[in-house]
């Protein structure tokens, strides 16, 4: 990791005469082009939505208490299902990772503030009105799109109004999304402090440059999908519908080469972040950085040529099947590395166990047990069998929540002290971790169960045996439902603890430049003069 | 509270050159996609 030769002399912190912080009340967040305050705002706007998002999934886990329909109709219980995913994949984990990107990659690379500050702006003001329509769509006639967060037809192209609102929440994200990862990918190419090269920045930056480049590919092709989805709808084109010659399969392939990808966006900055914590933590250089950095180009590369495998069920030449599968396979190689690499750092390391390492060590376990079954679901004959069933949920909740999500939190006790200037209260950051590793677990593992069992998912009603480990995976989900609001709280009470003084570098093990060149709380402008890196 | 650095004019244009190809990137997948499917 590289070592910068400045101390604590090129914040100008201490330069009262030279006053020009931040304007006061709304315009302050309208108008800012400040990479801290428009970072605040995206994790702000992201727990906002990953708490409506968890709602919805706290509705859907009630209404699958029990057997037979309970609380909601068939229809809405499908709408909330489907708005569920889009709000937690483009309203929370996205603008996360994307908050988490314009706090720390300035500070990381020596950078005064992202490349393009009021493209930054507008990046983010774009999050509202898509949210709005999004979640406003559960308000229109016929209710919120029904065809689950892939947005299939024909389905999608039969139901009213709140599709085509949904579409248009979708282009507004991805312009969003394309925006921020031009500015990511520009701020880390250009505007690197002299002699931080390549390989010498931080895993974090490494990994957002190769996710913005992900987004930067797979954002236009997600734009044309859903174009062609509206011109479906009110233009006359048939181009996922059967009857005038059409075929949703097609739909499938685009969608997929799209959304493989995006799973890989939403993992990505989650392995960055996971690589800042540990070594912090083992107090030990990250073990195999270049190799990290191999690995995660490698992931990303892969990522463009399994789509396939999502789609193992309709009717692909065995050929296809099976090239879909031995690439998936292959992909766990790279992931694999970044495993052991994270392992082998810990090992021998003087490590102690606060808030940030428990919900990265808490990531390393879970997602490890995600990606197996990823693994399980790559072989084809496997996976014909299940294929949508709770399985895949099983699946794809560890992989995106104790990966993802846990990441995240994570990255939140973190960086809390240097965002803030306070710490967090530690034995609250426990019982959180806690709370959510006993809840999630609770949650997700009996989906398993349920899915090798033969259980569908995205269904209100289910067989009668299924009833007792759906009981289980409700209450599970409401333990972690509810341990959120502690998060809430502990973050509230972090900003409000001024007795709570954190010092400049609270992390004995952490070495990226926000720790190590800037005070703390990191001033609202950073870098009077740029540092130079050895 | 002192004022961040401002980037070299050799950085801003460095940074206009890449987000300009970046951005011709993005119009050519949506641009090429959308010409393929609409005028088959």
């Amino acid at each position: 990791m590289s070592t910068a030769t400045h101390a604590h002399d090129t914040h100008g912190h201490d330069h009262a005469h030279e006053h020009h912080g931040p304007p006061a009340g709304f315009t302050r967040w309208m108008y800012t082009t400040n990479h801290k305050d428009i970072g605040t705002m995206y994790l702000w706007f992201s727990f906002t939505m990953f708490l409506m998002g968890g709602t919805m999934a706290l509705l859907i886990r009630a209404e699958l208490f029990q057997p037979g329909l309970q609380l909601v109709e068939p229809q809405f219980f499908n709408s909330l299902t489907t708005v569920h995913g889009l709000v937690m994949v483009f309203g929370a984990i996205m603008p996360a990772f994307v908050g988490f990107a314009n706090w720390l990659i300035p500070m990381q690379v020596g950078a005064a503030d992202m490349a393009f500050p009021r493209m930054n702006n507008w990046s983010f003001w774009l999050l509202i009105p898509a949210a709005l329509l999004l979640v406003g769509s559960f308000f229109v006639p016929g209710g919120a799109a029904a065809s689950g967060w892939t947005l299939y037809p024909p389905l999608i192209i039969q139901q009213g109004i709140s599709i085509d609102m949904t579409i248009l929440a979708v282009h507004i994200l991805g312009a969003s999304s394309i925006m921020g990862s031009i500015n990511i990918i520009t701020t880390i190419l250009n505007m690197r402090a002299p002699g931080l090269t390549l390989m010498k920045m931080p895993l974090f930056v490494w990994t957002w440059l190769i996710t913005a480049y992900l987004l930067i590919a797979v954002m236009p092709v997600l734009a044309g999908a859903v174009t062609m989805l509206l011109t479906d709808r009110h233009f006359g084109t048939s181009f996922f519908n059967a009857a005038g010659g059409g075929d949703p399969t097609m739909f499938l392939h685009i969608f997929w080469f799209f959304g493989h990808p995006e799973v890989y966006i939403m993992i990505l900055p989650a392995f960055g972040i996971v690589s800042q914590i540990i070594p912090a933590f083992a107090r030990k250089p990250l073990f195999g950085y270049a190799s990290m950095v191999y690995a995660t180009a490698s992931i990303a590369i892969l990522s463009f040529i399994v789509w396939g495998h999502h789609m193992f069920t309709v009717g692909m030449p065995a050929a296809g099947n099976l090239f879909f599968m031995y690439a998936t396979m292959l992909i766990a190689v790279p992931t694999g590395v970044k495993i052991f690499n994270w392992i082998s750092t810990m090992w021998k390391g003087s490590m102690t166990f606060e808030t940030p390492m428990l919900f990265s060590v808490g990531f390393l376990c879970l997602f490890t047990i995600g990606g197996f079954s990823g693994l399980v679901l790559a072989i084809t004959p496997v996976d014909i069998t299940l294929h949508n069933t709770y399985y895949v949920v099983a699946h794809f909740h560890y992989v995106l929540v104790s990966g993802a999500l846990f990441s995240i939190m994570a990255g939140v006790y973190f960086w809390l002290p240097k965002w803030t200037g306070h710490m967090y209260n530690e034995g609250l950051g426990k019982l959180h971790f806690w709370l959510s590793m006993i809840g999630f677990n609770v949650a997700f593992f009996p989906q398993h169960f349920l899915g090798l069992a033969g259980m569908p998912r995205r269904i209100p009603d289910y067989a009668l045996q299924f009833t007792e480990w759906n009981q289980i995976s409700t209450i599970g989900a409401f333990i972690f439902g509810v341990s959120q609001l502690l998060f809430l709280y502990i973050v509230i009470d972090t900003i409000r603890s001024s007795h709570r003084k954190a010092p400049d570098k609270p992390w004995e093990g952490a070495d990226s430049l926000e720790w190590t060149h800037l005070p703390t709380p990191a001033p609202y402008h950073t870098f009077e003069t740029q540092p130079v890196i050895k | 509270m002192a004022d961040s650095h401002k980037p070299t004019p050799q950085q801003r244009r460095n940074a206009l050159l890449t987000a300009g190809v970046l951005a011709a990137l993005v119009l050519g997948i949506y641009g090429v996609f959308m010409l393929k499917v609409f005028s088959a």
